[in-house]
């Protein structure tokens, strides 16, 4: 049943690496219009969560439930997960030697445009596309000729992954550890990009260790998740008390 | 067995005919074609170097040969365009070992002689009696099989330090309505300083019933001239085709050799090239994509008998399906070679289970002050690249496709005629979408009536 007031729903995820239990049961709700960050120390399953919801076919499923937008996620190929508007902004950008941005981007674009019945874009509307999209995170003009991710530095990746979100509009964003291995200056334009793309409709999850991105990303909710389970939520204010107390007192109260 | 018997045997009984459709220097070479096939045999699978390659079985059905030289009547060839778009060139269409039309060959500069071998007397005197069997090895086996039984060819030859802009176009047909043995003979020769590009375009008409096809090619490259050759096969899963280039580049001469095997049946590639004087210089950058149960098969000897010589080798593979792929590499180094350069390179993917690369690149030097290297490499699809092309909606198969072709973009980066480039890239794109569509299925498309090359 579709719930409009419920963009993802996860009930009792669970997921494996060859036969290690990573996730263990996470439960999670995510409305149009919020942003959730999700927090916790390494190890814990953040990526995981995100590799799982985007369908990487290194983890297995085990149990549980993940829908976006009444539709079973995890029933989808990983490119069908992104037609039904689930982005995810990776925490390594993968480089892909010979494959131009520009072929990469309208592959993509296109693709989603066929899943919904649309037309595919003229070269020249999708190049308009990619000039307005590309001011959203200041990317220069010329990554756009290179090969994807191929010799750009650690900011200009994750600049690039927010252009992609930015070109495929979707409905829910996962942005994992996008501060990682940025600078000051970068990390506000990447900021700056996801809260110019926020929209009442559509919602972020915001996978990071610390707590200086969300300075900028303003969450609505902070969740910590711990050894494969969201062991605590509360509002904005939790996130400096761990950037304050560490994860000390997390492990102690959670470690079973 | 030996395949080569029935071979002996025709030329035996027949042999009157087969030299009465043929120039008396064509004639000339036939006796130590078969002093050479008596004591001889076709190499099988799994002799040294023939990993994969079955030659003698390429030979071994009963194949037909048209000693009496039969016109094919060939709406066909008629029909058959052949057009790059954007680059003109002057073309000759061989359908199975018979000339069957030319086009705008006057419009190739003065001393470009593009003809028949049975011409050649008349149109470029002495040039046949000089090089004509006389740069290939006719001790190997399958070169003195195609000498024995060749009855004509195509000369082109280049005059001193004329420079041919327009590119030549050799499309080759096979288009044979009984299984054939198709002997084909190409001898290029460039005077000093000339300059020529040639493309050649192999293909199969659709209708066409499984045939063999031997293939020789006879380079000599005088001082400081250049040879641009790219040979294009595009034929299709009953085609057997043996190829053997054997090139001598003199002094400061530059020959750059890109074999293009987009499909085939059984294709065996033997690339021989001399290095003969100071500074010549060759590059060979050819790349094979193979699926179902093809088999793509190039093998390459690299000689460099002068100091100062230039030489560099890319072969790239994308091998899918039940296909079997192999590359074998020789560079050697003479006595006396010193300041060689020289480069070897084998680059694989493995895109299914069931596929197989066979590769050896190898290097021997006798001589000090030399720099040379080589290496393989044989791996899969990158699953990152795949995982993240699809996180962006890229579906599977495309993303398969766009990465095939990306591994192999600096093969066609190589070529220098951009045009042709462009065709390449479309073929290319064209020939891995079918095979990340299929994955292991048979295509079995009619390639030759709508010659993508061409």
């Amino acid at each position: 049943m579709n719930n409009p007031d419920i963009l993802l729903q996860v009930n009792d995820l669970r997921a494996s690496i060859d036969t290690k239990e990573i996730l263990r049961g996470i439960n999670l709700t995510v409305r149009p219009g919020e942003v959730h960050a999700i927090m916790g120390p390494n190890g814990s399953g953040k990526s995981t969560l995100s590799g799982v919801l985007a369908g990487n076919p290194r983890y297995t499923v085990t149990g549980g439930t993940a829908s976006l937008g009444g539709v079973d996620l995890l029933s989808l190929s990983p490119e069908d997960r992104s037609h039904e508007g689930l982005f995810l902004s990776f925490q390594y950008p993968v480089e892909i030697p010979g494959v131009s941005m520009v072929n990469f981007m309208r592959a993509a674009l296109n693709a989603k445009r066929k899943y919904l019945g649309q037309d595919p874009l003229s070269a020249s509307e999708f190049l308009k596309l990619m000039r307005v999209k590309r001011q959203v995170v200041e990317l220069d003009s010329k990554l756009a000729s290179r090969s994807v991710n191929e010799g750009f530095s650690g900011g200009e990746k994750k600049r690039n992954e927010i252009f992609q979100m930015a070109v495929l509009e979707p409905r829910l964003s996962i942005l994992d550890e996008t501060d990682s291995g940025l600078d000051i200056d970068a990390l506000r334009i990447v900021a700056s990009g996801v809260n110019k793309l926020k929209t009442p409709d559509n919602a972020t999850i915001v996978i990071t260790h610390y707590q200086r991105l969300l300075d900028y990303i303003k969450p609505d909710y902070v969740h910590i998740l711990y050894k494969g389970r969201i062991v605590h939520t509360a509002g904005p204010e939790l996130a400096l008390e761990l950037e304050e107390k560490g994860y000390d007192w997390i492990k102690e109260q959670y470690n079973d | 067995m030996s395949a080569i018997n029935q071979y002996i045997d025709l030329y035996r009984a027949h042999h009157a005919i087969i030299e009465q459709h043929s120039r008396p220097v064509i004639n000339d070479r036939r006796e130590t074609a078969l002093n050479t096939l008596l004591s001889s045999c076709l190499p099988r699978r799994g002799d040294e170097g023939y990993k994969y390659t079955d030659v003698n079985e390429m030979f071994s059905p009963d194949l037909g040969v048209n000693i009496t030289r039969v016109p094919f009547h060939a709406d066909v060839a008629r029909a058959f365009k052949c057009d790059v778009p954007n680059i003109s060139t002057s073309q000759i269409i061989i359908t199975n070992d018979m000339l069957q039309e030319t086009r705008g060959l006057d419009m190739l500069p003065d001393g470009v002689t593009v003809c028949t071998f049975a011409r050649a007397e008349t149109e470029c005197p002495g040039v046949l009696e000089r090089y004509y069997g006389m740069i290939a090895d006719n001790g190997s086996p399958a070169v003195a099989l195609n000498t024995l039984l060749c009855q004509d060819g195509i000369l082109i030859h280049v005059a001193r330090g004329v420079h041919c802009q327009r590119p030549i176009q050799l499309v080759n047909l096979l288009a044979a309505s009984v299984p054939m043995l198709v002997s084909r003979r190409l001898l290029i020769v460039l005077e000093q300083d000339a300059e020529c590009t040639l493309l050649t375009c192999d293909h199969t008409h659709a209708q066409s019933v499984a045939s063999t096809i031997s293939q020789v090619t006879e380079i000599d490259l005088a001082p400081g001239s250049s040879l641009r050759f790219y040979a294009l096969e595009e034929s299709n899963a009953t085609t057997s085709r043996i190829s053997t280039v054997q090139a001598r580049v003199d002094t400061m001469a530059r020959l750059a050799l890109s074999p293009i095997i987009l499909t085939s049946g059984r294709s065996r590639s033997n690339i021989n090239v001399e290095l003969n004087g100071r500074q010549a210089d060759c590059r060979i950058y050819g790349l094979a994509t193979t699926s179902d149960t093809q088999i793509a098969d190039i093998s390459s000897t690299l000689k460099h008998n002068a100091p100062h010589c230039t030489s560099d080798q890319l072969i790239k593979y994308v091998a899918d399906g039940d296909s079997r792929a192999a590359f074998e590499g020789l560079i050697r180094v003479e006595y006396g070679a010193h300041h060689t350069e020289a480069y070897q390179n084998n680059r694989n993917i493995v895109a299914s289970p069931t596929a197989r690369i066979h590769t050896r690149p190898q290097l021997e030097i006798y001589c000090d002050d030399v720099k040379c290297s080589h290496g393989a490499a044989t791996g899969m699809l990158d699953a990152d690249a795949l995982f993240y092309m699809q996180s962006r909606g890229i579906p599977r198969e495309q993303a398969r496709s766009m990465l095939m072709q990306a591994f192999m973009c600096d093969i066609l980066d190589k070529v220098t005629l951009e045009p042709l480039r462009d065709r390449l890239r479309h073929l290319i794109e064209r020939r891995l979408a079918t095979m990340a569509d299929t994955d292991t299925t048979a295509d079995g498309r009619a390639l030759c009536d709508r010659c993508g090359a061409c």
